[in-house]
């Protein structure tokens, strides 16, 4: 290897290499503590969690079709979060949103995810409690005119 | 019985995969880019076949049962298997001819360095991806708002699958094209359950494929220094490997990408109209992922415009553009049944107004936010000034046979991010929502396929081989032994 070249090109694959390492090894320790701190934690991850509040209902309801979906009002996202995490829970359901699309007030069985309290509004109108399989989760039926 | 089952179920595609490249990429030298090259291309083409065998079988049957499908792929891909290996055995080799850029010859111990950098880096990005794994098994918001979910709808809904594209669901993108979801419902048909684990492993597997596609296609191309560089360079980006356990399409997405511009590049050197068909089906294989695709297709079309008007050989342009579409086919028409047959239209087209776009398009200010999320994102997430320093260091080369392929790439590349910048100039969606929520996934889609230009653009560093005919160096792989491309015939 030729001298000036050649420490210019050994410059360059090692600032190239210690560059980018300097990039991966702190992404990599966090990530491995993060790991090592959840590993204690005994609960599963909260999504597993959160569709686990489904287990009990789907045995009530049908294998497949539309269904509606009610829910108390949220804060930033969650609203839309809740109701698409509802929806990958119950699929191969169609989960519509009755405050969202109109639609889902056609559906005569409503689910209900409720966070903090059932609420009084606009929101449960024409709706009737079939059974509360607790933590926040409701069966409703739309009340026939 | 889960872990079994994932890796058998992964194994006939990736085995059917490697044994139908080689007659697509004839007379392989036998280094280990060579087999790199293969087996991460493989890996990919079998997936996407066996994405589209999946689809075909739930399309024409309403029950997909574990013993059905491999029945039906055994079949398929083993006959598919058998005429690519006959092929591939009538085919002979010849020496390509010496490189003619500027390399830049390193000590035999760099490489060696550098390989067991790499491998020790690989093994990195393997935890790091179990890590990233372990704190969202189910991915992100849209790996299973989106992805997982229409996977769920076609794994669970039996005569119902349909009801994945209903417009009810317009929200979640129902017009989103399913090789992702396609892959992870069968993998979770042999499972006999929706595993969360299987859309994790499919994650990993295309991180560590595009990681090693990108590795060995440039170590064919300039030698495998350069190729595990720019190994190096994808494995320590976070930002590739947070997408890459997300269970997003983004980065299968990407490494399609990365094998189509590989393979039209390697066709380029050595006039395969085979290995031209193959970059049309892994073409056909990123519209299959996802809707950027077709962007690619068009990017792709575009420049062979002009090169088919400028160049003094345009029967032949003419000629590969026809193999390359005939390659593109069946996830093309597979793509086209789903968006005229089953799916709702997509929103940008519903929410199309001309009127509104013409006004956001007259908007200076647009330009300059997303000009400014661009260059946040390729300096603090794809560290992009790093490579210009390299740059500096190593200087530009490109050989002079290769000229033209190299900015044909650099040319489709632009294109595909001016696409994608315009689309976010003329979104009817709030724009600084639009961009935190997707720019950053987009501009991972390219990095892979801009290293593979920029290697190809920097001068390659190649180890010193002595050549007693004449003299000089030549480099340690690739071109300079027997080109992995290189036939008879041509074609």
């Amino acid at each position: 290897m030729q001298s000036a070249a050649g420490y210019r090109i050994s410059a360059g694959i090692l600032f190239l290499v210690l560059t980018s390492a300097y990039f991966f090894l702190p992404f990599f320790r966090a990530e491995w503590i993060s790991f090592d701190r959840r590993r204690d934690l005994p609960a599963a991850d909260r999504m597993t969690l959160y569709e686990a509040r489904y287990d009990e209902v789907r045995k009530h309801l049908p294998s497949h079709g539309v269904i509606g979906y009610v829910s108390d009002p949220k804060e930033n996202n969650e609203d839309r979060f809740a109701w698409a995490f509802t929806q990958y829970a119950l699929s191969p359901l169609l989960v519509v949103d009755r405050s969202v699309n109109p639609k889902g007030r056609e559906y005569p069985i409503v689910i209900g995810n409720f966070h903090r309290a059932v609420p009084g509004d606009d929101r449960m109108r024409d709706l009737s409690l079939v059974r509360d399989f607790g933590n926040g989760v409701f069966l409703l039926r739309k009340v026939a005119k | 019985m889960t872990f079994p089952v994932t890796f058998l179920s992964f194994l006939l595609p990736v085995v059917a995969g490697a044994l139908w490249v080689p007659s697509f990429l004839p007379g392989g030298n036998g280094t280990v880019a060579d087999r790199g090259f293969r087996i991460s291309l493989g890996a990919g083409v079998g997936l996407g076949a066996g994405s589209l065998a999946y689809f075909f079988l739930r399309s024409a049957s309403a029950e997909v049962s574990a013993a059905r499908l491999f029945l039906f792929e055994a079949v398929l891909f083993s006959s598919l298997a058998t005429l690519a290996m006959r092929y591939a055995k009538e085919m002979s080799l010849e020496a390509s001819p010496e490189p003619d850029a500027k390399a830049i010859t390193v000590p035999r111990w760099v490489p060696g360095t550098l390989a067991a950098l790499l491998i020790f880096l690989v093994a990195g990005v393997i935890l790091t991806e179990v890590f990233l794994t372990f704190d969202r098994p189910h991915g992100g918001w849209d790996a299973w708002a989106i992805w997982n979910l229409r996977a769920r709808f076609l794994f669970r809904g039996g005569e119902y699958w349909r009801d994945a594209f209903s417009p009810l669901l317009s929200e979640i993108h129902p017009d989103y094209p399913l090789l992702l979801p396609g892959l992870v419902a069968r993998g979770w048909t042999y499972l006999g359950r929706d595993a969360v684990s299987f859309p994790a492993a499919v994650a990993v597997f295309y991180t560590l494929s595009t990681i090693g596609m990108l590795a060995s296609s440039l170590a064919i191309l300039r030698g495998s220094s350069q190729g595990i560089l720019a190994g190096v360079v994808l494995a320590c980006t976070p930002v590739f490997l947070v997408h890459g356990a997300s269970q997003y399409a983004d980065v299968p997405f990407g490494y399609y990408l990365l094998a189509t511009f590989s393979l039209l590049h390697l066709s380029k050197s050595s006039g395969s109209r085979r290995a031209v068909s193959l970059a049309g089906f892994t073409a056909g294989l990123a519209c299959w992922t996802k809707n950027e695709g077709v962007i690619l297709l068009g990017a792709l079309a575009a420049v062979w415009l002009v090169c088919a008007l400028v160049s003094s050989v345009r029967k032949d342009e003419i000629r590969r553009a026809g193999w390359f579409v005939l390659g593109a086919l069946p996830p093309l028409l597979a793509l086209a049944y789903l968006k005229f047959a089953l799916a709702p239209p997509g929103d940008m087209t519903t929410e199309f107004e001309v009127a509104a776009v013409l006004k956001r398009v007259a908007e200076p200010a647009r330009y300059l936010e997303v000009g400014r999320a661009v260059i946040r994102e390729a300096i603090f997430q794809l560290h992009l000034p790093l490579l210009a320093g390299y740059l500096l260091f190593m200087g530009v080369s490109i050989r002079k046979g290769e000229r033209g392929a190299v900015l044909r790439l650099w040319g489709s590349l632009s294109l595909i991010l001016a696409a994608y910048l315009s689309v976010y100039v003329i979104t009817s969606k709030p724009l600084a929502w639009h961009l935190g929520t997707s720019l950053s996934r987009l501009m991972t889609q390219l990095f892979p396929s801009l290293l593979f230009s920029f290697f190809l653009t920097a001068t390659a560093v190649t180890v010193p081989a002595a050549d007693p005919r004449r003299g000089r160096t030549t480099p340690e792989s690739g071109r300079g032994r027997k080109s992995p491309m290189k036939r008879r015939g041509g074609g």
